[in-house]
């Protein structure tokens, strides 16, 4: 193929529905972005990074955001824990199993998340679990184990298993080709197990409103009830931030390559496969 | 020194092995031969320990090793895709074996150093396997089992990813390794050919039987089935009448007139002139047909 060819251009509708839809995500958040970044100062609009010390200085939304990252990063390491166990386990169970576990730990992705948080909260009430940020945590494993379980479970089907009978054949255990072949072939699949989860409780407002303690917001509860007294350009720039965080995360995660692989499923197989072919023409 | 004794595998719903027997000497090059699905893999499997028989015994000097582990026998494989650790450099994946045997680092060291330049690979020691070509990763997952010196090695169609070429290239360094070594080889293969050039000894076999064990030459001089010679593909089916029988041989008329001459396999009591038989015709010596081979199965 040659770079040098130009590809034909899409249609012309195609094209204006491509930029519709660029309109329609990105233009509320540029508002916000622009929004936080200027002072009405005398009739007057200003630049300015006002919004976002105010953000910063204030303590209560400070603790809100180190709730925020304590329960995002706890909970995203349980559940990679969890969901790496449990993928790893359902490989290798027979396959009618396999199906049906595989079908019923994808509940979260499907169920109504506001039906989730009522489960959850009734559940708690059953334990007599004290609502906190444990509960917050708890909840916020289950709804994310589903997530780390496909990522990891996708990386996994493409393994060739004849790598661990080549580590069989060489005098490995089950538990060292755990640890030697396969944990670290799923690195990848982990990592972006672990940052997906952590942007899902980074993110999750529903769930955390129904199951957090009193005096324990995290930011996305405090955003909601200090958005009950109205929109200020310092609410903006709260938002800004956490679209900022959410976002350099995400990047992080392209970045990595853990991304592909949720998406595009079987490609590193067909990747192999393909380099297979080139080796055999050297 | 291997004794394969009525080994059989059935899933369940179909058997994959039909009660073989077999005896591998001391430094043996044996080859599996047989078309894919013919058990052939199954039984190296076996063999290795990364899959068991449901009956029979295989015994290694004299014990049985039937029981154990992968791990625990002193066989090391070489797998048909290389099965190279990806997520290591040639000289990880080279010393994973020995790694797992506890071995001191210096002893490990100089095992992965010396097979590195057996193959002339040293210069790799640090490249990751992705990196390499299909030669190159072949030598690499070969080393990769001998580095651990077992008593047998097993080949599991080790050079059927690589083109044409490089794959006679291999079958000679590979032959002239293991006399060399003096090892014990196990080698499946489903390439006649390449069977024929490398092996001491031929086990044939078809559908989970194991028909015929003999060396090359005489497997493909004198097959003992159909199946054989046709497999082996020396053979072409045509038809032709009964002309002439005397003692063992008999002479067919051809459909183009000429006459064959050669062995059958009808019972003598089914036997008339006149009557349509299928004739296998040797390629190799269909100009002299008084050699020809013919076999014989009646016609309706």
């Amino acid at each position: 193929m040659s770079s040098e060819r130009t590809r034909p251009k899409a249609p012309r509708l195609a094209s204006m529905m491509f930029w519709i839809m660029l309109i329609l995500l990105y233009l509320p958040i540029l508002v916000m972005l622009v929004g936080s970044l200027l002072e009405d100062k005398d009739g007057s609009l200003q630049w300015t990074f006002k919004w976002f010390l105010e953000v910063i200085h204030d303590e209560n939304l400070m603790d809100a955001l180190k709730n925020s990252l304590f329960v995002g990063f706890v909970s995203s390491l349980l559940s990679t824990i969890l969901g790496t166990a449990s993928a790893v386990a359902l490989y290798r169970t027979t396959s009618r199993m396999y199906w049906m576990m595989e079908g019923l730990s994808m509940i979260s992705l499907i169920f109504p998340e506001i039906v989730f948080a009522l489960s959850l909260l009734s559940w708690f009430f059953v334990l007599k679990l004290e609502l906190g940020l444990q509960t917050v945590i708890i909840a916020h494993v289950s709804f994310s184990l589903s997530y780390v379980l496909m990522t990891v479970n996708s990386r996994l089907v493409t393994l060739d298993p004849s790598l661990e009978d080549a580590a069989r054949d060489l005098g490995a255990g089950e538990w060292t080709i755990l640890k030697t072949i396969i944990l670290p072939l799923l690195r990848p699949a982990i990592l972006g197990g672990f940052i997906l989860s952590f942007l899902l409780s980074f993110d999750d407002f529903l769930i955390t409103y129904f199951v957090n303690g009193v005096g324990q917001d995290t930011l996305p509860v405090k955003l909601y009830t200090a958005m009950k007294m109205g929109v200020s350009p310092k609410l903006n720039a709260l938002s800004s931030l956490m679209f900022l965080m959410t976002f350099s995360v995400l990047i992080f995660f392209f970045r990595s390559g853990s991304f592909r692989i949720l998406f595009e499923e079987g490609s590193s197989k067909v990747r192999s496969d393909e380099r297979e072919q080139t080796n055999n023409l050297l | 020194m291997l004794e394969i004794l009525n080994i059989g595998k059935s899933f369940s719903r179909q058997t994959a092995l039909k009660s073989v027997n077999l005896s591998i000497a001391e430094g043996e090059f044996f080859s599996l031969l047989g078309p894919s699905g013919c058990g052939k893999t199954t039984l190296m499997r076996i063999i290795a320990g990364l899959e068991s028989a449901t009956e029979g015994r295989i015994l290694l000097n004299g014990e049985r090793i039937e029981h154990l582990q992968a791990a625990e026998r002193p066989f090391n494989m070489v797998f048909q895709k290389y099965s190279l650790f990806p997520h290591m450099t040639v000289g990880q994946n080279i010393a994973y074996g020995l790694n797992l045997k506890k071995l001191s680092k210096d002893e490990i060291e100089g095992r992965v150093a010396e097979i590195l330049s057996l193959f002339e690979m040293s210069d790799f020691r640090q490249r990751m396997p992705e990196t390499l070509s299909g030669g190159q990763a072949q030598r690499v997952a070969i080393a990769r089992a001998l580095v651990n010196r077992p008593k047998v090695l097993l080949l599991d169609e080790p050079l059927s990813a690589l083109d044409q070429k490089l794959r006679e290239h291999m079958q000679k360094e590979l032959r002239t390794l293991q006399q060399k070594l003096g090892l014990t080889f196990i080698y499946v293969t489903h390439d006649q050919e390449e069977a024929l050039i490398m092996s001491d000894r031929i086990g044939i076999m078809n559908k989970g039987e194991l028909v015929q064990v003999s060396s090359p030459r005489e497997i493909y001089e004198n097959p003992e089935t159909i199946f054989a010679s046709q497999f082996l593909g020396a053979t072409s089916l045509l038809q032709g009448e009964l002309v002439e029988i005397s003692q063992d041989l008999a002479t067919v008329r051809l459909s183009d007139g000429s006459l064959v001459r050669g062995k059958f396999n009808i019972p003598s009591d089914q036997i008339r002139l006149g009557m349509s038989l299928d004739t296998y015709v040797r390629k190799a010596m269909v100009f002299n047909r008084l050699e020809s081979q013919v076999f014989g199965i009646r016609d309706k």
